[in-house]
């Protein structure tokens, strides 16, 4: 592996003074994503979800944080993992991207960990739900393996329907 | 004048921003084809106080080009010169200018400027026609100040016809005497009788030039009114005497003295008006009362340093006000009197502090909304008492909702009355003749708004002047007016406010725009309706210019245009028919408005219906109901069908499962189109405030907004216009 891919991984989260960065740790059913902590607004539970007409399935609805309206997708529906069940359990990641505030649905949130540039790996080239540009690589720690998501990215692209001018 | 004059800087700059105003919209009226002599007094009437001012507070380089600008517009309204397209361009340049050295002595550091040389020397070149000299005298201001005392003492005569007014004349003898030593002669009239067309007679010793004098009187008198001559040097004046120091003497000395008879020319000998008091007109008691004063400033334009000249002295300010009603264009009067309110009646606070008042009332509202709604449940008898003072609650907090609310609006005109000047500067550069129209102007919307609005209006305004409207030329030939209208038009409907652009040019070319889109490789089809593919000049790099016209465009494209639109939680639509015209209309919510709305079920579901557009809710009768052509519903409302639409069909929720007799129809109107919307049940009446959905998410077909319910909950806003086209381009076999 050359240091060249690397150096375009490491510029898509925060990184810290040694290279490391630092990531969310989330679940879908059993899968293991991560996601640029600084992202991160919030978490919270999922409730009182307001349905938007002519909506793909993946967006709830929106709901009222403290008086901002914030649209809700849920990840498992699209990227199709798991099964879509909302309980007392079910968490909403509420992610500050571009100026705008989304939340994402997830199973379950595990925790936040470092990652240092050795243990990133680039994502192989694959057909899957999530457009590859939008994976910034496979992290990996001891067992567990990570799908690192440029999660702003995602939520502006023109296939999350999110907004009226996809950046992306 | 050995007090500091700084402290009346700021009246000044207020003042003169203001006839600068009157005189550059006075300028953009004037037709160069027959300007009117009011129009012209009037400017002048502005550039003078300018001068006067500017002059009085040592502002000379605004006073010297104002006072080249008076000497081009004193020679029009004499009509010695006839007003063209170029003078009105030099003289706008020259408000412009003026505008900016104002600006520059307020922030305190005068502007140097060889703008202002330039445009003096053009001015000067203007108002000199072929073989006229021009003499340019120092700015007059102050005369008593300013003046050399040792001039040369000249006597000017002078007859006119009395202007009409006593208290013009009062005021000018007043100014005459400020200059030096007169003799007036009124009038030969028949006692009790007006003395209307009578001619006075004023002989003035001064050291003052030809051109202030006749500045002095062209500011009460028609020209054409005047006879002026120059009789040469005083006979037995004393050279050494200062004009400060005749002043002085005169308002030591009775006053009278100076009033001396001539030589009556007129065949009433008899007629001794000085000598004797009972006969002495109380017109020149009230001149006296007004010099004696204060020399500088007893006649009311020249006082924009010293308010207090006018509104202490009761008599001086009866003669401004009666000098204004005197003079037919009451445009700087209106000004004076807007300023003088504003000064009284207003202060100023800052825009922040009003927001978060709002925001603050906006929580409120919503408090009071949750009160409402957790004291519904309370029992009966307790209730009565806590309803009743919800029911005051929910009032008060309305009103003071609407009062706070309003702080923030104003008036669209103020956005309006700068386009103007830009589509006449525009269509100059252009070479095409434009008429602009304003409808609307009081339409009032947010602060906020009006800033955010005025320069994709400035863009579109453009766009329509330089790519929507033919030549001249082309107009004539396709049978057009020779001159082009585009109007702006403001107004409001339902919970917006809508702005369009009108013109009556050539309209869009669809297939251009088509054949452009697909160059560029967006995806686009011949199916496509207009609506849709006129939408397409707002994508990035797509500008009008290389799509309608093959003139490029000029860097902002249509889709900065859009954008922030957008980000007003507002939204563009083109209408265009080939060769008729193209309109562009903007519509944008009232930010922050509350809404009057009525909250319906639907399925699981509420919505929020915007009051203003329901017309009545009905529980339909079953033979109410007719389906067309299998499918279509209508709702037989008297005389009248009304389509129904199922709002869960709209909204993409599970089908009804009540019978159309069952639920309500909400029958709704936009436009002067109407649907009857078919819900489940009607929920309430509320109050609420209007949350952009745009700003986390995108724009929703149906739905205007969203708002924020009593428990927490958001609630949908429906957008009525849309949904009400939609039924009615609903295919009736869907």
């Amino acid at each position: 592996m050359n240091t060249e891919p690397r150096a375009d991984l490491m510029g898509l989260a925060s990184t810290t003074a040694g290279g490391l960065r630092e990531l969310l740790a989330f679940r879908l059913a059993s899968e293991e994503y991560g996601i640029d902590i600084l992202k991160v607004q919030e978490i919270r539970g999922y409730d009182a979800v307001t349905s938007i007409a002519n909506a793909p399935a993946f967006i709830k609805g929106v709901i009222n944080l403290r008086g901002i309206i914030v649209p809700i997708v849920d990840l498992r529906i699209k990227f199709g993992v798991g099964v879509p069940e909302y309980d007392q359990f079910t968490v909403v990641i509420v992610l500050n991207v571009g100026r705008r505030v989304v939340g994402i649905v997830v199973d379950s949130v595990s925790d936040v960990l470092t990652l240092t540039p050795d243990e990133v790996r680039p994502a192989p080239e694959f057909s899957s739900q999530i457009d590859t540009a939008c994976m910034t690589g496979l992290g990996t720690i001891g067992d567990r393996m990570l799908i690192l998501l440029d999660i702003e990215r995602l939520m502006l692209s023109r296939e999350m329907a999110l907004t009226d001018e996809p950046i992306h | 004048m050995g007090f500091d004059m700084s402290q009346f800087y700021q009246v000044f700059f207020d003042e003169a921003a203001e006839h600068l105003e009157s005189m550059e919209s006075l300028l953009l009226q004037i037709d160069p084809a027959g300007a009117e002599l009011e129009q012209l007094n009037a400017i002048f009437r502005a550039a003078h106080s300018i001068k006067g001012g500017a002059g009085t507070f040592g502002f000379t380089d605004m006073a010297e080009l104002t006072h080249v600008a008076e000497t081009l517009l004193d020679r029009l309204r004499r009509q010695e010169l006839d007003i063209d397209a170029d003078m009105i361009d030099a003289l706008l340049q020259a408000s412009d200018v003026l505008r900016s050295q104002l600006a520059g002595h307020q922030a305190g550091k005068p502007l140097e400027s060889g703008d202002a040389k330039r445009l003096a020397a053009r001015l000067q070149q203007l108002s000199t026609p072929p073989g006229a000299a021009v003499s340019v005298a120092p700015p007059e201001a102050v005369p008593v100040a300013v003046a050399p005392p040792a001039l040369q003492m000249r006597r000017y005569r002078m007859r006119f016809a009395a202007p009409g007014e006593q208290v013009l004349i009062d005021n000018l003898i007043a100014e005459l005497r400020a200059l030096g030593t007169i003799a007036a002669q009124p009038p030969a009239a028949t006692k009790g009788r007006g003395r209307k067309a009578a001619r006075w007679e004023i002989t003035v010793d001064t050291t003052a030039d030809e051109t202030e004098l006749r500045n002095l009187l062209d500011f009460v008198l028609t020209p054409d009114a005047l006879e002026f001559e120059s009789l040469g040097p005083t006979p037995d004046a004393d050279p050494a005497m200062s004009v400060a120091g005749i002043v002085d003497a005169m308002l030591d000395h009775d006053g009278y003295g100076f009033f001396e008879p001539l030589p009556e020319p007129e065949p009433d000998p008899g007629f001794g008006f000085f000598d004797d008091a009972p006969g002495m007109p109380v017109a020149v008691a009230t001149a006296d009362a007004i010099t004696a004063e204060d020399p500088g400033f007893g006649f009311f334009d020249d006082a924009p340093g010293v308010p207090a000249a006018i509104t202490t002295d009761p008599i001086a300010a009866t003669a401004a006000v009666v000098a204004i009603a005197a003079a037919p264009h009451t445009a700087n009067g209106a000004d004076a009197d807007k300023a003088k309110a504003a000064a009284g009646d207003s202060i100023r606070v800052s825009v922040e502090k009003v927001d978060q008042l709002i925001n603050l009332v906006g929580e409120l509202v919503i408090t009071q909304s949750i009160l409402v709604q957790a004291s519904s449940h309370l029992d009966p008898a307790l209730q009565e008492a806590v309803s009743h003072a919800m029911l005051q609650l929910e009032r008060n907090s309305r009103d003071l909702q609407e009062a706070v609310m309003s702080i923030r609006m104003l008036p669209i005109a103020f956005v309006f009355s700068r386009y103007p000047r830009v589509v006449r500067d525009l269509a100059n550069k252009l070479g095409k003749r434009v008429e602009l129209r304003t409808v609307g102007d009081q339409t009032e919307l947010d602060k906020g708004v009006i800033e955010k609005i005025a320069d994709p209006l400035t863009h579109l305004v453009r766009n329509s002047l330089d790519h929507g409207l033919e030549k001249t030329e082309d107009r004539i030939a396709a049978g057009k007016p020779a001159v082009g209208t585009i109007t702006l038009k403001a107004f409001h409907q339902g919970g917006n406010i809508v702005i369009e652009v009108l013109d009556d040019g050539r309209g869009l070319h669809r297939q251009k725009i088509l054949d452009k889109a697909r160059s560029r490789g967006l995806p686009v089809s011949d199916t496509m309706t207009d609506q849709e593919v006129f939408q397409l000049i707002f994508e990035p790099g797509f500008s009008t210019a290389e799509a309608v016209t093959d003139v490029s465009g000029r860097g902002v494209g249509m889709d900065v245009v859009r954008r922030n639109i957008l980000q007003l939680g507002g939204r563009v639509d083109i209408d265009s028919r080939p060769g008729l015209g193209c309109t562009v209309s903007i519509r944008l919510p009232l930010t922050l408005a509350i809404l009057d709305g009525m909250s319906v079920g639907v399925g699981k579901e509420m919505y929020i219906v915007p009051l203003m557009a329901v017309v009545e809710s009905l529980q339909p009768r079953p033979e109410q109901i007719h389906t067309i052509a299998g499918s279509g519903m209508v709702l037989r409302l008297r005389d009248e069908f009304v389509p129904v639409l199922r709002l869960h069909e709209a909204m993409g929720l599970p089908p009804a499962e009540r019978a159309f007799h069952e639920g309500i129809m909400v029958v709704v109107e936009n436009d002067g189109m109407r649907a009857a919307m078919f819900v489940d049940e009607l929920v309430g009446q509320h109050q609420v405030v209007i949350k952009n959905l745009e700003s986390n998410y995108r724009r929703v077909r149906g739905i205007s907004a969203a708002t924020i319910m009593g428990d927490g909950r958001v609630a949908m806003i429906l957008d009525v216009g849309a949904l009400v086209r939609q039924v009615a381009n609903m295919p009736m076999a869907a």
